[in-house]
């Protein structure tokens, strides 16, 4: 697994070093370049010197050169060199040091400005050349006499020539210094680039502390105990995003653990009950078998019971297949009319003895896009909750109409007054305003497989109550592509009003 | 011993009538919770078995509603409802007992009968009268090594002059603790009954073990 820290360490290590050696370099350099200059600068002095030493006595080259004044040139250890030549390259004079064999480079210099090259020394040793060309100038008048020159004689010049001079000293002292200055920078650098990478492991480390303490803390939590949260105390700005989606996500989870929990524990309850039922049948009717009448209504209880159960466990798995996308669902135009008059002969028997008329307000050849057997469903679970839970006496409304490509179904009856809570709870697996199991038929699923299924379907349910008391559920979803005309107003003939009660 | 059944699911109402009468309870059951409060305020009932999940009015509601109105009848909590703080929560309100379903059927009769033999005052459910040896728990009724046989009826009268013993019974209390619905018995229905009982009880020359107070009732000394 990547990681942050090692690979920000990496990347930053890697800039630093790269960094640092480029400061080093451009020391180097800087120190090199300006300790060079010094050098040239004094070589450049030393063949200027030169330069102004000599003079063209009327035609004679001469150097007033004393040996004493500059001993450097003289000496026998580490000497410097010097060496003259006209402007043809005739060697006019090498200083004494300088043996014969040994030229000093000459390179092209122009005059007054004084060209500076590396070079190999005659005694092997690495050395800088300055090489200056310049014209003599001629002697002042009374300044010596040709039998008695100021200085040596150095060259015979027929006419006003150009001379060039090479200064040649070791630079192995320079070379020392800058290897020096090398060698501490590269162990400065070494230095600091190991102390800021400590530096920089351990500032990342702190600062990816919080995330460990987050970590840490997340790893201390118990998944069986809902309600906790990540505190995370000290966490840095940069963090409390994490920290607060994490939050929320525990909060997410501890909401969909609790739907979990419940809906496990009403299958459990919903179960308690018929089994208690089944074993108390049958623990009577085994120890008092000779109860003819008793033992044979048993029976039939057990079928009742069997029944429902088995009912049960079939609204569970659809609603299982529902959730879990398992379940399969053809689209495709339906007759609202029709499906709502199968799902209310499917109903209406099962309301009797409940004085509830049933208005029907569908218009005839009014369709939706759906599977038939789904949506019949679907209705089935409405009417039946209207029908059961509706106030006894007040009608069952089922009206119906189309709105662009939409079609609306919308049943309503009177009911007992529902809170908001109650409302958004509708659809909860198990849920029932009277906690009591007033009916054995229903055990609460019917709203949970209506939602399921029409999210299936891609049908909208949403479920109100006006502040009368009438309570409505409203199914919108798309009409047929085919059907172009709109819905309108219902010939007084689509309208039915079935009795649902004999009474 | 009389006792009030209140559940909501008619198939158990069935079963546990039936399986508590051939036990020598007298049973009445109501399907809900309106229902059960008045017939446990009005009735004489030994002990009320009580589902908590009812229509009308819940299980709990009926419960404090009958504490309230001062009753002292041993209420049986009967419930689905398992988990430890329903459990408390009902056994604050004043039940005596709680049993959750499923449940055994013979674990609900021995603790209908610890809740009766608490009610008169008793611990043991073995009674020692004379010759005679009751054993409540068993049902059983020894002379000696000999078994008497009783019908339900006559056992009912034994059971309850025995959960009384020492206290004059009058007729009238023991016709409410043997019929679920005391108009299908009768005064004479009773004597003829505790006549019966007599007669089987009685060993050659030992006098019977239930007297007759005239004008007041039966009593085990």
């Amino acid at each position: 697994m990547p990681s942050v820290r090692r690979r920000l360490t990496f990347l930053l290590a890697t800039g630093f070093v790269a960094l640092t050696a480029v400061a080093g370099l451009w020391v180097d350099r800087a120190v090199a370049a300006h300790a060079t200059g010094e050098l040239d600068a004094a070589l450049a002095t030393k063949a200027r010197a030169f330069a102004a030493l000599t003079e063209n006595e009327r035609g004679r080259i001469e150097l007033d050169y004393t040996p004493t004044t500059m001993p450097e040139y003289e000496r026998e250890d580490r000497p410097e060199y010097f060496q003259f030549w006209l402007d043809d390259g005739t060697v006019l004079l090498r200083s004494r040091r300088l043996a014969p064999a040994h030229d000093l480079p000459r390179a092209s210099a122009q005059a007054a400005s004084p060209a500076f090259l590396d070079a190999r020394l005659p005694d092997r040793r690495a050395g800088r050349v300055a090489v200056l060309a310049f014209t003599p100038h001629a002697a002042a008048p009374g300044e010596g006499t040709p039998d008695a020159p100021d200085g040596e004689t150095i060259g015979e010049a027929p006419a006003v020539r150009g001379v060039v001079v090479a200064v040649a000293r070791d630079r192995e002292a320079l070379d020392a210094m800058l290897a020096s200055i090398r060698t501490t920078l590269l162990g400065v650098g070494i230095a600091v680039v190991l102390v800021g990478v400590l530096l920089l492991w351990w500032a990342l480390a702190a600062g990816f502390r919080p995330i460990d303490e987050i970590a840490a803390e997340v790893g201390r939590l118990d998944a069986g105990r809902p309600g906790q949260r990540v505190e995370a105390r000290g966490a840095p700005r940069e963090v409390a995003p994490v920290v607060a989606q994490l939050n929320s996500l525990l909060a997410r989870l501890d909401e969909a653990m609790g739907r979990e929990r419940r809906f496990t524990g009403n299958v459990a309850h919903e179960l308690r009950t018929p089994i208690a039922e089944l074993r108390s049948i049958a623990a009577v009717g085994t120890r008092w078998p000779g109860d003819e009448a008793a033992v044979e209504q048993f029976f039939r209880d057990v079928d009742v019971v069997a029944g429902r159960m088995e009912g049960l466990v079939a609204d569970l798995l659809l609603l299982a297949r529902c959730q879990g996308g398992a379940e399969p669902a053809e689209r495709r135009p339906v007759a609202l009319r029709e499906a709502v008059e199968t799902a209310w002969a499917g109903e209406s028997t099962r309301a009797q003895g409940r004085d509830v008329p049933f208005t029907l307000d569908v218009p005839e050849g009014l369709r939706i896009e759906a599977d038939p057997g789904k949506l019949e469903i679907v209705l089935r679970n409405l009417l039946s909750n209207a029908a059961v839970h509706g106030t006894p006496g007040s009608e069952v409304r089922c009206v119906a109409r189309r709105r662009g490509g939409r079609v609306r179904l919308e049943i309503s009856n009177e009911a007992e007054p529902l809170s908001a809570a109650d409302l958004s709870r509708l659809t909860d697996p198990f849920w029932r305003k009277d906690a009591a199991r007033a009916s054995d038929a229903h055990a609460g699923l019917g709203l949970a497989i209506a939602a399921a299924l029409t999210s299936l379907l891609r049908i909208d349910l949403a479920f109100e109550q006006a502040p009368g008391g009438t309570f409505t559920v409203r199914l919108e979803g798309d009409a047929p592509a085919a059907d172009s005309a709109p819905g309108g107003a219902p010939d007084p003939a689509d309208r039915a009003t079935l009795p649902l009660s004999r009474s | 011993v009389k006792v009030l059944l209140v559940d909501d699911s008619e198939r158990l109402r069935r079963s546990l009538s039936t399986g508590l009468r051939h036990c020598g309870f007298a049973v009445e059951a109501v399907g809900d919770g309106e229902q059960g409060l008045a017939s446990a305020r009005l009735g004489t009932y030994d002990v009320v078995i009580l589902d908590l999940m009812l229509p009308g009015m819940d299980g709990l509601t009926v419960l404090r509603r009958l504490r309230e109105s001062g009753s002292r009848v041993h209420v049986l909590v009967l419930s689905a409802k398992d988990r430890v703080e329903e459990r408390v929560e009902g056994l604050q309100l004043g039940a005596d007992d709680y049993l959750t379903k499923p449940f055994e059927f013979d674990e609900l009769v021995a603790r209908l009968r610890a809740l009766v033999r608490r009610k008169y005052g008793t611990k043991s459910p073995v009674h020692e009268v004379g010759p005679l040896r009751v054993d409540t728990s068993r049902r059983s009724v020894l002379r000696g090594e000999d078994a008497v046989d009783l019908t339900p009826s006559e056992y009912a009268v034994l059971d309850y002059l025995l959960a009384r013993r020492g206290s004059v019974v009058p007729k009238a209390e023991l016709l409410e603790h043997l019929y679920a619905d005391a108009s299908q018995g009768s005064a004479n229905a009773v004597e003829v009954l505790v006549h019966q009982l007599r007669r089987k009880l009685e060993v050659d020359g030992t006098p019977t073990p239930i007297r007759t107070r005239r004008g007041h009732g039966y009593v085990i000394d």
